[in-house]
């Protein structure tokens, strides 16, 4: 008994079913709708009640079928071909894909705690005016405390980790209090003009923690918060003459050493208003950095055509020819870049250009059919399409060719 | 009811004939908003009478600045022909190529055409393009394969899509012979008779989606192309039609001629073994388009 071979059966019942519709289509039609409509019905741009007309017709017409038959088989050339990835490519990307993961995560783990770190840091430092009772010293004053001769020698300097908490706070209030203590100004800031000059500084931001900067430009997360301080724009007038450290000094050395609370609380205000003009900030890396970008030179428009024509749009004169050093008809054109070029044609002409055009030179063909269409990345790749359908893609510029595997 | 003029149409969508002739590029290639007007006319006129309403909307879909181009070729406008030769000369060539193997008379079909497309001088009058057929009711790319292609078939005869015969269809026959002859003849005329049946009860849709797959033998993409889907409800679809057509032919032979459950896998057996006569005098009517093929101007 034979065995039951589903494939060969659904064959076979599909070449009946192809007769008996044929048999079933009009012997002799009449009434086929113009060439247009049958266009238009193709392309689905008829009214519902045209389309329902031809239709109707189409069930019945074997000509009609077969003419929208043919514009369907056509409509497949306007189709472009896609770039295959080569294996060997691919795979050198998955690897370097690896790779770069493998660092980037102990530098997210970075940018994560130093990130959490500094901003405490930042909340601290822009606390409103009104609501701080007192400013964190900025890094070189901190230094400055910690030597012999500081006044907040006398206190055990604080350590960064105590820094910022509420008991260095308080620990902070009392030094102000009882013993103004002169704020070592940080000096002119890297870049700045120095002192005496005149200068006005802008947006008194402080720098950058190391951890929360890559390059010294803001993590994402931090460039909102600093764009909001920044745009508080305090001009501070450094003024000519001594430095600004000096003349800060010699404003809080005038508040009396032993005064009262009350007015220790005042002229502690006073001091933290002088202390900060005094403090010379550096512009935040945020205003310094600045967006890159570009527009690709070579999407000017260029056309081929008929006895290996080709032109170039310019501005200012219009298409313009420039030679193929051919006579056969080109199709296809496309640039991957300023420089490199391709145009397919006739009898599998291939010609590159690495000038952005200005010359175009034969490259051997991967066959003698007629190329229609030519996609390109990158300096060396390309894939060409035949008017058959056969597609072939070349990896060094079109010194050979393979044939692009069929899906 | 009133049938709709071109006097009647232009006044009641003139505006919206303003902005097509705007957004066309007419002005470019020296085409008057009435000759666009006319020619969008004669398009449309013969669904705006019969459905007013769908005049916007017909209007929307008209191809306007492909339109313009042809109008200004047709004309003999030169800037126009510049451009329409490298837009659409290499289509035209590609149409023909893939109707012809032959690159020769690929070439001489395209150029033949360009010719007519470009306008003959006629004694009666001054030269008339094939352009002036075009009202953009579709793509200009589009009606030109469309054109080729019956060209292709007025003046080459291009056969039909054929399946191979066997080479010895009568050694084939005599080999299942053997096994019974009587049996192979009942089974396969009776499957036939009920594929014949179900075939005419079929609607008109799933009948035609059977006939581009199996008739014209278009893959599952292309006939999504037609239909506007894709091909993957295409393939679904087409799985829906053949699964319905099969249950409907088990049913015809089990109710209509009493076929046992038996008989009925009997039937599908010996189509599938490859033998059958009838089908391969099926075959041998396949018709050839005819002259003046699908279509017309």
């Amino acid at each position: 008994m034979a065995v039951k071979d589903d494939a060969a059966e659904e064959k076979a019942l599909g070449k009946i079913i192809a007769g008996k519709l044929r048999e079933q289509l009009q012997s002799e039609p009449s009434g086929c709708p113009d060439v247009e409509i049958l266009s238009a019905y193709f392309e689905r741009t008829l009214s519902s009640s045209e389309r329902m007309v031809c239709e109707s017709h189409l069930m019945t017409c074997p000509r009609c079928q077969l003419f929208v038959a043919e514009l369907a088989r056509l409509s497949e050339a306007d189709e472009r071909p896609v770039i295959v990835a080569e294996p060997e490519i691919a795979v050198e990307e998955e690897t370097g894909w690896r790779f770069r993961l493998a660092w980037v995560a102990p530098v997210l783990v970075i940018l994560i705690v130093g990130g959490v770190w500094y901003a405490e840091k930042i909340r601290n430092y822009i606390r409103p005016p009104e609501e701080t009772t007192m400013e964190e010293p900025t890094p070189p004053a901190r230094e400055a405390a910690k030597s012999k001769d500081h006044p907040l020698a006398a206190t055990p300097p604080l350590t960064p980790a105590e820094e910022g908490t509420p008991k260095a706070r308080e620990e902070q209030k009392k030094q102000v209090a009882t013993a103004a203590p002169p704020v070592t100004a940080a000096g002119p800031a890297e870049g700045q003009q120095p002192a005496g000059s005149g200068i006005t500084i802008k947006g008194a931001v402080p720098e950058m923690a190391p951890g929360a900067a890559v390059g010294g430009i803001a993590a994402p997360s931090e460039r909102d918060r600093l764009a909001a301080s920044a745009a508080e724009t305090r001009v501070l007038q450094i003024p000519a003459g001594p430095r600004p450290a000096e003349a800060a000094n010699r404003a809080i050395a005038a508040a009396p050493p032993s005064a009262t609370p009350e007015t220790a609380r005042k002229s502690g205000r006073e001091t933290q208003a002088l202390a900060k003009q005094a403090v010379g900030a550096k512009p935040s890396a945020l205003t310094d950095y600045t967006i890159q970008g570009y527009t690709p030179a070579y999407h000017a428009k260029w056309r081929v055509g008929r006895g290996g024509l080709i032109q170039k749009y310019e501005t200012d004169r219009g298409w313009i020819d420039v030679p193929s050093g051919v006579q056969v008809d080109l199709f296809d054109v496309t640039f991957s870049n300023a420089s490199i070029g391709w145009i397919v044609g006739h009898e599998g002409t291939v010609l590159r250009t690495t000038d952005g055009g200005t010359n175009w030179s034969k490259v051997s063909s991967p066959t003698s059919e007629d190329l229609v269409r030519v996609s390109a990345i990158g300096d060396q790749k390309a894939q060409v399409m035949s008017r058959s359908g056969r597609a072939f893609v070349t990896t060094d510029a079109g010194r050979s060719w393979k044939p692009v595997n069929e899906q | 009811m009133a049938s709709l003029t071109f006097e009647r149409f232009f006044s009641g969508h003139r505006k919206r004939l303003e902005a097509i002739y705007e957004s066309s590029g007419a002005k470019t290639w020296s085409v008057s908003f009435d000759e666009l007007a006319r020619a969008v006319w004669e398009g449309i006129n013969a669904a705006a009478s019969v459905e007013p309403g769908k005049i916007p909307d017909l209007l929307q879909k008209i191809r306007a600045d492909e339109l313009a181009l042809a109008l200004a070729c047709a004309k003999g406008n030169e800037r126009a022909w510049e451009a329409f030769s490298f837009g659409y000369r290499s289509a035209i060539y590609e149409a023909a190529c893939s109707f012809s193997p032959d690159l020769g008379v690929a070439r001489e079909l395209s150029d033949s055409l360009a010719a007519e497309l470009y306008g003959v001088e006629s004694g009666e009058g001054p030269r008339r393009s094939k352009l002036t057929y075009f009202h953009g009711r579709s793509s200009l790319r589009t009606w030109l394969r469309a054109v080729v292609y019956q060209k292709f078939v007025d003046e080459y005869r291009r056969l039909s899509r054929l399946e191979p015969l066997p080479e010895n269809p009568e050694a084939l026959a005599a080999e299942s012979r053997a096994v019974s002859e009587q049996d192979e003849h009942r089974y396969v005329k009776l499957l036939s008779e009920a594929v014949s049946v179900t075939l005419r009860e079929l609607p008109g849709a799933e009948k035609m989606l059977l006939g581009f797959y199996y008739v014209q033998q278009l893959t599952l993409k292309q006939i999504g192309r037609i239909r506007g889907e894709h091909e993957s409800t295409v393939s679904r679809q087409l799985d829906a039609v053949r699964k319905k057509l099969r249950k409907q032919i088990e049913n015809y032979l089990r109710k209509v001629k009493k076929l046992n459950a038996y008989e009925v896998d009997q039937c599908f057996n010996y189509v599938a073994r490859g033998v059958m006569v009838d089908l391969d005098a099926e075959l041998k009517k396949e018709r050839i388009p005819q002259e003046g093929t699908g279509g017309s101007f």
